[in-house]
């Protein structure tokens, strides 16, 4: 498999305010120098909690936020020497999906509007091409295209993040960053919408880095995950590898953590 | 032997809408664990609301009973019934950041129930609430009282809710999704605490969730909930090995996908 996305050295600080009744602010290193390579075609998965850096991570690789230092290049191209047009189409082929179903949407914008964002913003198609689009783009994510009219507050949680979802593919890009896609999600909507991104990276041989605190999602989606904690990678290999031989002291205390459930697998 | 807490065919609705909550039957013995498994929409968390008596208004009680102790809620007035919940039934509700008042410290959050339901003066209040504190895990308690929710992590947060609802030295403790917002670390400390917590105080404790391994690290049994019916009930590792009931059966079939 080839590179399609490296990050090296990436540093990454934030200002916040000092504790409350003091002047001036302190500084947050969110990433540490974070080296970092996404193989063509690989489900990778960003594993950390709060504040581990993870969110910061994918809105870099996507170079949505500026990094202090550090390069993003994809396909061997730096992200940082690329302007207007260029970065531009570069968007087309790298596109995120948020981790806040209800927050990502505009509750005002009706269904069709959602979802054909991205394709207004970098394709020329409208009136009834725009139109086919976004039914085949709702069936695609399954959901009835008899909804587009419907405006996205009307959604449940698990059909706005397949209305993001379908945003996310319209202009098929070569990558997805989702950042804790399905977190605020019953389980049995976590497993359907992972299920539809699984459908979805092999019909559209997608590359995609998944970002998630719930290490149990990651052995059944991912191939290959890296472990974050404050701004740093810990650990990083083949998901079964890490799995049963976890090395750094922090990926053991995540896998310990994982509540047990003794379900009888290969049901029915 | 009567139970704690006895739900009898409870039936739940809104103006002329079909019942969210239809027939809705489960018990609760003093100082032991029972599971609620739903998910989002299953009337949950109305049965919960209406043990408590926090129903919204809107919410009209179509049939059944609530028992508490024997005693039937419905035929308490407001006063009393608050009296019996602030002293008898605590709650631990999912958003940590809504059910704490950013305008208060933490202490005098805990210790205003202290002050109300066991009538201790504020010296009392104060130094008890500071022990609560680092009764789960927050300590010091004292320099802990003295800050506000936004000082918090969530799982701080959680861990003061707790300390909240335990002070008074409830009977029943009523958890609704106490964990669905906090990391995976987070709760697996959460549950060991709250777990240590029955184990000293032997409070019964009804575990709210639509995730049945946050239910089995908790409770033995529990019953499952699915458009307002209870469709199955027994112990966790029954339900999880042998489902009868459909929801059951496609929550195990989403956990066997994982």
């Amino acid at each position: 498999m080839s590179e399609l996305l490296r990050a090296q050295g990436l540093v990454k600080d934030f200002k916040v305010p000092k504790q409350v009744g003091w002047w001036g602010s302190d500084s947050v290193r969110a990433l540490d120098h974070v080296d970092l390579s996404v193989a063509e075609g690989e489900t990778l998965a960003v594993v950390g909690e709060s504040g581990s850096g993870k969110t910061t991570l994918g809105r870099s690789l996507l170079w949505l936020d500026p990094v202090d230092e550090g390069t993003v290049t994809f396909e061997g191209k730096d992200l940082a020497k690329l302007a207007g047009r260029d970065l531009r189409r570069m968007r087309r082929d790298l596109q995120m999906v948020f981790q806040d179903p209800y927050a990502s949407l505009d509750p005002r914008l009706p269904a069709r509007d959602v979802v054909t964002e991205t394709l207004t913003a970098h394709s020329k198609l409208s009136g009834d091409a725009l139109e086919t689009a976004a039914r085949g783009l709702m069936q695609k994510v399954g959901l009835d295209p008899a909804m587009l009219d419907r405006h996205a507050h009307a959604f449940s949680g698990g059909q706005r993040q397949r209305l993001a979802i379908a945003r996310a593919i319209a202009t098929k890009p070569r990558l997805i960053v989702a950042d804790e896609p399905v977190s605020a999600l019953d389980l049995e909507l976590q497993v359907q919408i992972l299920e539809l991104l699984k459908q979805l990276r092999r019909e559209m041989n997608l590359t995609l880095v998944f970002i998630t605190h719930d290490l149990k999602l990651v052995r059944g989606f991912c191939q290959r995950m890296i472990v974050m904690k404050d701004g740093r990678i810990v650990e990083q290999g083949a998901v079964e590898q890490v799995f049963k031989s976890p090395q750094h002291p922090y990926t053991q205390e995540l896998l310990a953590a994982i509540l047990p459930l003794p379900v009888m697998r290969a049901r029915g | 032997m009567s139970a704690l807490l006895q739900v009898d065919g409870l039936s739940l609705g809104f103006g002329d809408a079909p019942d969210v909550v239809h027939g809705a039957t489960f018990s609760l013995e003093a100082g032991q664990s029972l599971g609620l498994l739903g998910a989002s929409g299953s009337g949950k968390s109305l049965s919960a609301l209406a043990v408590l008596g926090l129903l919204p208004e809107a919410c009209q009680w179509r049939g059944g009973r609530v028992l508490f102790d024997g005693q039937d809620l419905a035929l308490l007035d407001a006063g009393a019934r608050r009296a019996l919940c602030g002293a008898s039934i605590g709650l631990v509700f999912q958003e940590p950041f809504t059910a704490l008042n950013p305008l208060l410290r933490v202490g005098d959050q805990i210790a205003e129930g202290l002050r109300l339901h066991k009538g201790l003066d504020r010296a009392a209040a104060d130094r008890e609430a500071a022990a609560w504190l680092e009764r789960v895990g927050l300590a010091p308690g004292a320099s802990r009282a003295r800050q506000y929710p936004h000082q918090f992590s969530g799982g701080m947060r959680q861990r003061a809710l707790l300390a909240m609802a335990l002070a008074c030295g409830p009977r029943l403790l009523i958890c609704d999704e106490p964990t669905t917002a906090l990391d995976a670390t987070v709760q697996a400390q959460m549950l060991e605490l709250l777990r240590r917590l029955q184990r000293d105080l032997g409070f019964a404790l009804l575990m709210i969730s639509h995730d049945l391994a946050v239910i089995r690290a908790v409770a033995g049994r529990a019953v499952v909930m699915e458009a307002g019916q209870v469709v199955e009930a027994g112990a966790v590792d029954s339900i999880l090995q042998d489902p009868q009931s459909g929801a059951a059966r496609r929550l195990m079939d989403a956990y066997a996908v994982l």
